[in-house]
Order: structure tokens, then sequence, then C-alpha cells
């Protein structure tokens, strides 16, 4: 009580900077050169954010091994490279996440779930996990449309004076089978070249040509150990086993062409296509220890975008993907249904975001999104059938409207309206942003770091192709599932010397910084679309039947910390608690009981120490933890389906060297140093402690 | 100081890793069915597919405990417990046989639930007995082609698989007689083509002999005691009903379009239930007469949200009926009295499915 009256004093003595410094963050987080016309920071509530070297350093091969460290989010993993990955975030259901790669959404209209293990971090320059929506109004309507979203922002190319070519090759290497080299080369296509690594954002006439292609393979196969006592102590039974049928191969290429053509427009081509094939582990249960599923995948999209603006006050974006996915899906496994299935979906979509500033303070938008999406599905059973290919096709039609101001400094707010058409089903949902800044007037910096914000919103999570055309069990009557979030938080974030560093530099931060953040949130989730078994032989009926409501806590602390002698040290902790429970029918047995794998308390921590030297060589140590508490994998929370905690210790220790124009990355990961064995998912069992070693080379 | 306790969290959680322990068995005092000649029920759990919770409830008839789960109990070193997908669990030559699907296996019990063997059978569906060899459906032939089910013969005695008959496509609940064995071939893989065959299946050759067309979607098999076979087609879940079809000397003598999903005979009377909407149905066996009128007297149907396992008694004539509920949380059994009324509730494992007295 006392400590906390002592830190409100301490804000009250105040000053002006910490908006500034915001607004700084901003423009460096988007991937913009707008500069905005008004003195208005965009977001109204700041993502979390994983970027640079400390996302560079964590131990995660992929984009969902990074995600474990956000708070508010609940990672399902099916364990090995090759198995699926999804997240939930604030425990409204993985369907209700949009995932957007450079700004436009990666789509799945079949089941509505991104796997985001395929996004490798190589190529990532930033991650962040919006709940809500991003609260900028400059956005497409489409993006308005999620619960919580994930921004994944690809590396952008940053070129030292005169530089013509930037290329890096790096080999990755480690336990089970693990071969991963991936190469890129990003040519500088100005006319002349003025730009160096922190003049990019206002750059005039450059282009650039960025090329990345990837390969990664690995057997899968890792020791998992079951062990189980009884009740009275002993040991039940112990046993030690391989994991099979989790192998993968995967190629990944990306092209892109940037080009900032004044000091407002810009606009960007890419391409991208993603290949994988793997083996699906499937559960270990009594008497299987493999079985016989197969995955391939093969992806592959092109997306524009255009932005500039006009007379100080008119800010327009153009948006348009197409976007290719073929899936093969095959059940090898001579004991089971012999299944051959093949599913290929188109998306075309576009969109149109116009913005105008009214008044300094005022600014609105529109906007309006056009997307098609088709699936064409043939299932079999090999050896039996092939049926006739089946087609579904649908648009759905986006229309937002946005609003934002600010009241000085101290408060800014941001409403919108989305307005969705799918599946002749017309729906609005409102989103309303607030930040309060209290004492943003005061001159002390440490007054002014705090601010309060909120935000309440609805969302739909429209029902996927399978949802409503899965054979014998889709159900066209279906209605969308409704999301409803409020949510109140304070954000304390005061830079602890004067100058603001870039978080994307991937040197060692050079002021010191303190973050806290306490987020209180109620949600509540209703005509959740559920798979109803109907009668024998496990026919299953997709109804709209089931409601959850979710109380959640997410908190936490982080610093980056100078120490002397060219130390940092960046510690940060995060905790979640969550009670979301189902509260479909009083006459349920599960009533009230917290909903399958969504954990009351989740702890996750990142320390980083790193050391700089005087020719700009760095060396670095970071340690990371994660805990999830129990868990129930059915609806009742009951011993049957108790799933134990479980924590994981990673260690990553890096040196980076500068050898004249080359610099030189070397990386070693320890996962789960303590060897934990423990399921994510019931049945599919984690690895046990395992390395990787990556080497890379810049130039 | 605050931060002093956070950076303890993680040496404090470490510390607190734990192993899991099996789950233990339950007990729950019910009514029993006193003057039962048989002391004990047996509930098969099948459990959802991949949640390797399949469990074997206990009813003590006399006493009325209802005990859950005794399988990891009784055998803590079996590595994942019973296994996957309960299918069928039958009682024989003083021995429990459960059939385990998604495990592929037979597990051979004490009746006191302690493991005797485990055959290997894949995708296992049904067992039935006759002269010490135990008969079990599969949906898995030995040339691993999908239109062609299997019937495996086991020696009870050395527990080894001695015979294997090809029937037709994905076969479910079979008749062993001394000659012949009838198994519904329902052609489950196949939908919506179903099969709505019986195969015929001479016993000493083990060679398929005939087919009999009975109605698609062929799931169950009955006799009574005029050793006439009742056949349960289920449909194709679209525009073909479910049906009971009885067969006097392998010909079709009468065709009941009733909502069943599940049938039982005691003496004269066919029970059956079904679901969507839920049913509970009687047929008069010797006159070929049909009661539709629900059978539970008491409005207790009201709190059965899908009607799922059923059998009758023939010691006491009480009639137990199972609630697989949502098929995701745990079941309910009850059991009624002639009277229609309810004289037993007891909570279950999940899915509760397949019964049998001993």
């Amino acid at each position: 009580m006392k400590k906390l009256t002592i830190s409100i004093l301490l804000s009250l003595m105040a000053s002006l900077s910490v908006l500034a410094n915001e607004i700084d963050i901003d423009s460096i987080y988007l991937d913009e050169v707008t500069v905005m016309a008004s003195s208005r920071p965009k977001q109204v509530i700041l993502p979390q954010r994983l970027s640079g070297s400390e996302l560079h350093t964590l131990s995660a091969l992929n984009v969902a091994d990074a995600l474990r460290y956000f708070s508010g989010v609940q990672l399902k993993d099916y364990g090995g490279v090759g198995g699926i990955k999804t997240i939930d975030i604030r425990s409204m259901g993985s369907q209700h996440v949009g995932v957007y790669y450079n700004g436009i959404q990666i789509g799945n209209a079949q089941n509505g779930v991104v796997d985001l293990g395929k996004f490798a971090m190589d190529e990532l320059e930033a991650i962040e996990l919006y709940h809500g929506q991003k609260s900028d109004i400059f956005q497409s309507a489409r993006e308005m449309g999620n619960a919580g979203s994930i921004y994944l922002q690809s590396r952008k190319p940053y070129f030292a004076q005169g530089e013509r070519i930037h290329t890096r090759a790096s080999m990755r290497t480690g336990s089970f089978g693990l071969a991963n080299p991936s190469v890129s080369l990003d040519i500088n296509l100005s006319p002349s070249i003025l730009t160096s690594q922190h003049s990019t954002l206002n750059t005039q006439h450059s282009l650039f040509l960025t090329m990345s292609a990837s390969y990664l393979r690995s057997d899968g196969q890792y020791p998992f150990r079951y062990r189980r006592l009884t009740p009275s102590g002993s040991v039940a039974y112990d046993t030690t086993a391989y994991r099979h049928n989790s192998d993968i191969q995967a190629v990944r290429a990306e092209i892109g062409l940037h080009h900032y053509y004044s000091a407002s427009g810009y606009w960007r081509l890419q391409g991208y296509t993603y290949w994988s094939e793997r083996g699906v582990p499937g559960a270990i249960v009594n008497n299987v220890w493999s079985n016989g599923e197969r995955l391939e995948d093969r992806n592959s999209f092109a997306q524009f975008q255009w932005q500039d603006n006009f007379f100080h006050r008119y800010h327009i974006r153009l948006l348009a993907k197409y976007a290719n996915d073929y899936t093969h899906y095959r059940n090898l496994d001579t004991r089971t249904l012999p299944t051959n299935n093949t599913y290929l979906q188109q998306e075309v979509y576009a969109s149109l975001i116009q913005q105008v500033n009214i008044l300094p303070s005022w600014d609105i938008s529109v906007a309006y999104d056009l997307q098609y999406n088709d699936l064409t599905r043939q299932q079999g059973i090999s050896g039996l059938r092939s049926s006739p290919k089946e087609h579904y096709n649908r648009w759905s039609h986006f229309c937002s409207i946005a609003t934002a101001f600010n009241v000085q400094s101290y408060l800014r707010v941001q409403a919108s309206a989305l307005l969705t058409h799918i599946n002749s089903n017309t729906k609005l949902t409102p989103a309303v942003f607030v930040s309060l800044s209290p004492l943003a007037s005061l001159s002390s910096p440490y007054a002014k770091a705090l601010t309060i914000n909120a935000f309440y919103k609805h969302s739909y999570r429209y029902p996927t192709f399978n949802d409503l055309y899965y054979t014998d069990v889709g159900n066209a009557a279906l209605r969308p599932e409704l999301a409803r979030q409020a949510s109140v938080g304070l954000r304390y974030d005061i830079p602890l010397s004067s100058s603001s560093s870039s978080s994307t530099s991937t040197s060692a931060s050079s002021s010191s910084s303190f973050l806290m953040t306490l987020d209180y949130y109620h949600n509540r989730v209703t005509d959740k679309i559920i798979a109803f078994p109907k009668g024998q032989q496990f026919r299953w009926a997709m109804l709209n039947l089931g409601e959850v409501l979710i109380n959640g806590i997410d908190a936490s602390v982080g610093a980056t910390i100078r120490l002397p002698l060219r130390f940092s040290l960046t510690p940060r902790v995060q905790y979640t608690y969550q009670q979301a429970i189902d509260v479909t029918s009083p006459n349920d047995s599960y009533y009230r009981h917290q909903i399958p794998y969504i954990p009351h308390h989740s702890v996750s921590a990142v320390s980083g120490l790193s050391y700089q030297s005087r020719r700009a060589d760095s060396y670095g140590l970071n340690y990371s933890f994660i805990y999830v508490g129990e868990r129930y994998s059915q609806q009742e929370n009951i011993p049957a389906n108790y799933v134990p905690a479980w924590t994981s210790h990673d260690l990553t220790i890096y040196g980076e060297w500068n050898i004249q124009t080359i610099r030189l990355h070397a990386q070693l990961e320890i996962n789960n140093l303590a060897g934990t064995d423990y399921e994510v998912i019931m049945n599919y069992p984690m690895p046990q402690t395992s390395f990787r070693a990556t080497l890379s080379i810049i130039y | 100081m605050k931060k002093n306790h956070f950076f303890l969290i993680p040496l404090f959680l470490v510390s607190c890793h734990e192993l899991p322990v099996s789950v233990p068995s339950n007990q729950q005092q019910t009514a029993g069915d006193p003057g039962s000649t048989y002391a004990t029920m047996y509930v098969l759990n099948e459990g959802n597919w991949g949640a390797n919770k399949a469990s074997i409830d206990m009813l003590d008839l006399n006493s009325g405990i209802y005990t859950t789960n005794l399988y990891p109990e009784r055998n803590p070193n079996v590595v994942k417990e019973l296994g996957d997908c309960g299918s069928d669990i039958a009682a024989y030559g003083g021995r429990i046989y459960a059939v385990i699907n998604n495990s592929h296996k037979v597990e051979v019990l004490t009746p006191s639930i302690h493991r005797i063997a485990q055959v290997d059978i894949p995708t296992p569906r049904y067992i039935a007995f006759h002269d010490n060899i135990a008969y079990i459906t599969s949906y898995v032939s030995r040339t691993n082609t999908p239109n062609i089910g299997a019937i495996y013969a086991v020696d009870t005695a050395s527990l080894c698989v001695i015979d294997t008959a090809f029937v037709g496509p994905q076969p479910d609940e079979l008749i062993v007689r001394d000659s012949v064995i009838y198994c519904t071939c329902s052609g489950g893989y196949n939908y919506p083509n179903y099969d709505s065959t019986i195969s015929v299946v001479n016993r000493t050759t083990m060679h398929e002999v005939r087919k009999i067309i009975v109605g698609i979607n062929p799931i169950r098999i009955r006799q009574d005691q005029q050793g006439r076979l009742w056949v349960l087609c289920s449909g194709n879940y679209a525009d073909v009903s479910p049906s009971i079809v009885v067969l006097e000397n392998e010909q079709i003598i009468h065709r009941f379009d009733v909502n069943a999903s599940n049938m039982a005979i005691c003496g004269d009377t066919l029970y059956y239930v079904g679901t969507y909407p839920n049913t509970y149905g009687r047929i008069r066996i010797s006159s070929l007469e049909l009661i539709p009128d629900c059978w539970i007297t008491d409005g207790s149907d009201k709190d059965i949200q899908t009607p799922y396992g059923l059998l009758v008694n023939p010691s006491t004539r009480t009639i137990y009926i199972t609630d697989a509920v949502n098929y995701t949380s745990s079941g309910r059994l009850y059991g009624y009295n002639q009277q229609g009324q309810r004289i037993l509730s007891a909570t279950t494992g999940d899915v509760p499915a397949h019964l049998t007295l001993y």
C-alpha cells in the first residue's frame, strides 16, 4: 500500500517525452514510411512485441515457440518439429485468432486455424500480439474482425551507406536430425545509394529487392518417457519409447520488391511459397506406439500493398492478395481407415483503406475489403473409393468505419464499427479503445509513463468450410460464434535514460528502461460452434451450443538494465491467470468447470545478459523459463482428465563478431534443460532435452 | 523485495514438478439388483478416440456397490492402462474379454479385472464365443483392403489366433452357432454407400458361404428363443431410417421401421432405444407386435440425454440403459424394473456403451 502511494506520488512529478517516445517506437513498429500529420500516436494500446536480437536469441525454431513468451496465450503443441502448433488468445479459441504476415491476413477457410509451426524465425523482424485488434484506425476492415491478432513482420532490408548487396547465409542443425540451411539476398536497386541503416524511415526513391529461401528437415525421432505412480506413490510403470512418424521436410522461398518513391509513398510486392511433407504424430495410446498419418502442404501467396498520403490530410492504402493452398492428407496405417483426402483452397482479397485528418487531433477512416474463398475437396479411401470433387465457395464483405481523437495528451480514444457480410449473414461489431495518461501534463517522466487503457469489443468467428460442409456433419445453418471482450489495464513504461533506442537494432540496447503492464479482462463467448456426436458410429454434428465465460489477469514486468563494463541485462517475466468456465447449462456435469487445456496459472520468463565489446562484437546468454499450470483434457475437471503442470528451461548462448565487412553469428540453444517429460496435449509427448546450433554469416 | 519474489517463482515451480498418478477407482453405493443370479455386471466405457480412456466399471449386483475405472488399479504395471476406444465386453469360461478397438487388442481378464493376457487383433469390434473359441470381428482383413472385413478365431485356451474368415466390409456384431456364424456388415467406411448384408460363414471351413440382404447399415444382431435372428439396420442417417429386421431360416419375415440404435432381448420382449428423438420401445417377439410407447413410466427418461448401451438381466428382468450424455464427459448407468421405474443409477466413465453379466 505504501509502495503504491509512493509510486503514485512519483508519478505526480511529471514531464512530456513519453508520448513522443511512443510515437517514435510506433513508427518503427509499423511497416510504413508515412509519418502521420497529426501528433497523435497511431495505436491507442500498444501490443506485446518481440523483435530484433531479443527475438532471435530466444530458444525458438518457429513463431509458435516464440509466442509462448507472450502473456494471455496458450500454445497447443503436438510435439516435435513436425507437430502442429496453434495458439489460443485469452481462452477464446484458436479460430478467433487472426495471423497477419506483413499486414495481410493468412487465411484458412477450410478449418480457420493457422499452423504457426510453419513460420520460421529467420526472416522475421518482429512478432506482435494484439488483444482485441490493432488499435490503429488506419487498417483494413478485416483486421478489425478478430478477437486477437498476431502480426508477423518480415525482415526489412537495411543497407549501409554505399552498399548494394546484402547477403545472409545460415545453417542450423541439432537434435532430431535437424538440418535447416537458409539464405537471403537483398539488392539495393535505388538509382542513388544514399540510404543508411537509420534513415530508412525518411528515405526517398529507394528500391529494394529481397529474396530468401530455406530448407528444413528433421527425422523427428525423439525419446519420450511415460511414468505413472500408483496412488500410494510406488512406480506403476516407467517406459521409454521413440516418437515415430514425426518427420518433416519443408522448403520456403520468398521474394519482395519494395519501392519508396517519395517521402510518403511506398509500395511493396511480395511472393511467398512453402511446401512441406510430414508425418502427423498421433496419440500415444495403449498398444499403439506409431501411426501412419501423412500431411503434405503447399501454401503460396502473392501480396501487394501501396500507400501514400496527399495534402497532409488524406491517407490511402491499398492491399491485394492471392493465395493458393493445397493439402493432401493420407492415412497409411493399414489397421485404420485408409483415408486419402486432398483439399485445394484459393483466396482472393482486396482492401481499400482511407483516412482523413479532420483536425490535428481527430481522424476518421473507412475501409472496405472484399474476399473470395473457395475449396475443392476430394475425399477418398485408398483401395475403396474416391469421392467426386466437391466445390464450395463464398464471398465475404467487410466494411469498417473508425475514428480516433485525442484530448491533449491525456486521453486517446478510438472507436470503430465493422460490418461483415458472410454467407448471407450480416453482423455489425463495435470496438472502442481508450487510453488515458492522467499525469501526462506533469514534467516528470515517472509520472508521464503511466497509462490506463481499456477496450471493449465484439467479434465473430465465422463457421469454416469444415464446419459447414464436413461430410455428413456439416450444418449449413450454423451461426457465427460471438466473442465479447472487455479489458482494462495499466501500463508503466519508462525509459531510464534519455536516448530512446530502436528496438529493431540488433546490437545490445544502449539505454535502460522499465516496463510494467497489468490487465484484467472479462470475455464471453456465446453460440460456440462445437462438434456434437450424433448417434452410433461417431457421426458428429456441428452445433451452436456452448457458452464460455472468461476472467483473466495478464501481468508483465520487464526491464533493460545497463550494467558497467558494457554489459546489459534484460529480465522479463509474465504471468497469466485465467478462469475460463463452461456456462452452457447448469444441467451439465461440467457446468462452471474450467474449459479444456486452459490452465489457471501460467508464467514465462526470459532473462538475457549481453556484452558488447568496443569493436561491436557481442556475446550473450539467454535463459528462458515456461510454466504452464495443471489443466484438464476434457470438459469435466475430474482426475481422469487431469493433465499435470509442466515447466521448461531453455538456454541460449550466442556470439556475434565483425570480421572486416562480414558479421558472424553463432548460437547454441539447449531446450528443456531439465529433460522434463511433459505433454501439452494429452497423449502427445513432448521432447526431452534437445540442442540446436546455428551459424550465420551476414555480408 | 518484490522483484526478488518474482525471480523465486521459477525455483519454486521446478521443485513442484509432479509425476502423474494413475487414476484411482471410485465407489458409489447404488440399490443393486437383489435376487439376481448373476453376481456382477461389467460396464465398458468407450472413451473418446485418441484419449486412451477406455475403462471398465463393475456393479456388484448384490451389494449395489458400483466401482469405476478398475483396470489401472488392478493392473498398475500395464503401460498406458486399458487403452483407446472400448468396443465390446463379454464373459466366457470364467473370464472377461474386453475388446479395445483403437488399441488393436482383446484384453483377457479375470473376473476381478486382473490381466491374464492380451491378444493383438487389428481394429477389433465385437466378440462372441462357441466351443471354447472366441470369434472377433475386425474392420481389417489380412489383405488390407477396406472392402473386406474379417472374423478372427481365437482359441480361448492358448489365446492364439487359429483362423480367419473374410467377410463383408466393416463387420460389427455377430452370432455364432454350431455350424455357421452370422455377422453384420455395416460398410461404415464407405458412407454414404453402406453395406446391407449379413455374411454367413461356415464355422468349420471359416469361409463365407453366402450373404443375406437385410437393409442398409446392419450393425446389431440378436437371436430369440425360437432361433430367429433380429438385425438392427442403422440406415444411412439421411433418407433411409433405421429398422429392425426379423429373419427366420435366413428369410426376412418382418421389418419394423423403428427409430432404434440398440436393442436387447429378454424372454418374449425385445427392448430397443434410439436417438433423435430419444425413443424407448418394445416388440412382443412371439406375436411380432410393436409396442412403441415409452417403457420408462416414471418420467425419468427426461434426464437421459443420449441412450446408448442396453442390457436386460434375465434373472431379474431389470433393464439397464446407459446415457452417453455428450460423449465427452462422464456417462450414467440406469436400471429400470419391469414397471419402467428407475431403481438404480450410477456415474460411469466416458461413453458407457457395453454391458455384460457374470
